[in-house]
């Protein structure tokens, strides 16, 4: 699908912004997962006026599902780049000198964290702490302590000047598996299995093709296909479109496509470690609230 | 980008009306699985007084932090309280997808404008950039005493930033000891 412009939801530059596709008559977002993938495409409405706020780009710039997310970045009214994370993150790099030069030390955080710059980072939050703090110190110290306790982990970058190596596990449709299987990294299931899938860290995507009827544990899962069965995530699951999930599910964060069939309970619980609380006592469950997309 | 602002009861004056779900998501027809399609918005409002939101909580959700979480209490409603018991019904389906949490966000509609004063805002949860605004520092940090709480905004799909502002709040409510 064509990249077709940007919108910049902040109203200002410079600014991270959000790449539309499509054309001019059905404008899309992407849909990405927790590994840097386009999932799928959402069509958007905006309104005349909103499509004021929209640079329209013709740039030959093209994504597809599977395909690495593209991020966009507006330095100014008539000037953004939009790529991959390597790509963004080699431009913010090489404009970084500009960029601490805009006096804007809350979008430079956001820079430093794109970029796993701890320094840069550390540099930009002091001097967003001395704006608050002439605000307001109280607010000011407490939302420092708010930052010191996020689990955002600076000190070991995200190599942006490389495109992420490709620790990918497959195994596709033509299989059948009995039995147990214990992943890293990233696992790419399309076939049958019945039993169960654990990972510590990794992330699973049940294809479209699958057919999984399995106990499933995993930091995260993506659903495309049929699973029958419970599925526990340390972090995100995802129930794509024309997915089918039979059976309980705990997740700190969830997202459910509209044509997704989800027959079970959910449990979503933002801030605890679900794994960690596999060995707690069964407790009697209730349906909860379900984190489905607006 | 979302903004939430977390503000003391007194805040709203008095409401003019107050509904037990998203009335703009029920105008849109997401909760018709669960409602007969004769029912109208009017047969669920709930009155005017102030104190019907927490009596709504203290009826469906048991508690204040059940009704945050979106999660109701295990209650039989008579067979013949038609509305009370669909919207029992629409609450508890864990396997709902259409409607996510506007089913059960109570909603208090005022027909006079609403003054936000200072010490009336408890938090507000922005984007982190939005800070590098003095105006809204100044207002937020100095005219309202608030606590502040941000969130980064170099995600390219914002159906991500939902979690985080959702995240924030339940951390600040669970913090104050309101849930």
């Amino acid at each position: 699908m064509r990249v077709t412009g940007i919108i910049n939801p902040t109203g200002v530059t410079p600014s991270f912004v959000i790449p539309l596709f499509g054309d001019l008559e059905e404008l899309y977002i992407q849909r990405t997962d927790g590994y840097e993938k386009i999932t799928s495409f959402e069509r958007v409405y905006v309104s005349n006026e909103a499509k004021d706020n929209i640079l329209w780009l013709d740039a030959g710039l093209h994504g597809q599902v599977e395909d690495q997310r593209l991020y966009g970045f507006q330095f100014e009214k008539n000037n953004c780049i939009v790529g991959t994370r390597s790509e963004l993150g080699r431009t913010l790099v090489e404009r970084l000198t500009e960029l601490k030069k805009s006096d804007r030390p809350f979008l430079l955080m956001d820079v430093a964290e794109f970029l796993g710059n701890a320094s840069l980072r550390s540099s930009a939050r002091s001097s967003a702490y001395a704006l608050l703090n002439r605000a307001s110190p109280s607010a000011a110290t407490r939302w420092q302590d708010i930052m010191d306790a996020e689990s955002i982990n600076v000190t070991q970058p995200t190599p942006v000047m490389a495109d992420p190596p490709p620790n990918k596990n497959s195994l596709s449709k033509d299989i059948e598996i009995k039995g147990s299987i214990k992943f890293a990294n990233e696992f790419f299931f399309d076939g049958n299995l019945e039993g169960e899938v654990s990972s510590v860290d990794g992330v699973l995507t049940i294809g479209e093709n699958a057919d999984v009827r399995a106990e499933i544990k995993s930091k995260t899962v993506i659903v495309k296909g049929k699973v029958h069965g419970h599925i526990t995530v340390e972090e995100r699951c995802e129930l794509h479109a024309r997915s089918q999930l039979i059976g309980d599910l705990k997740a700190a964060r969830l997202v459910i496509e509209e044509g997704a069939t989800f027959v079970g309970k959910a449990e979503v619980t933002p801030s605890k470690n679900i794994i960690k609380d596999l060995g707690a006592p069964p407790h009697k469950e209730e349906p909860q609230k379900v984190g489905a997309p607006r | 980008m979302p903004v939430c602002i977390v503000c003391k009861p007194h805040l709203v004056p008095r409401p003019k009306r107050i509904a037990p779900f998203d009335t703009g998501a029920f105008a849109s027809g997401l909760f018709a699985d669960y409602l007969h399609p004769k029912m109208t918005i009017d047969d669920f409002l709930l009155g005017s007084s102030p104190d019907m939101p927490g009596r709504v909580v203290a009826l469906f959700f048991a508690s204040n932090r059940g009704y945050f979480s979106g999660k109701p209490a295990t209650i039989q409603v008579p067979p013949m309280e038609f509305e009370a018991s669909s919207y029992y019904s629409l609450i508890s389906d864990s396997g709902m997808t259409r409607s996510d949490d506007r089913r059960s966000t109570i909603e208090i509609q005022t027909d006079q404008s609403v003054s936000i004063a200072p010490d009336s805002v408890l938090l507000v949860v922005l984007p982190r950039v939005f800070l590098d605004d003095s105006a809204v520092r100044n207002k937020i940090c100095k005219d309202w005493s608030a606590e502040v709480r941000t969130y980064a905004t170099m995600q390219c799909d914002p159906r991500e930033y939902q979690g985080l502002v959702f995240a924030a709040v339940e951390e600040f409510l669970n913090m104050k000891d309101y849930i």
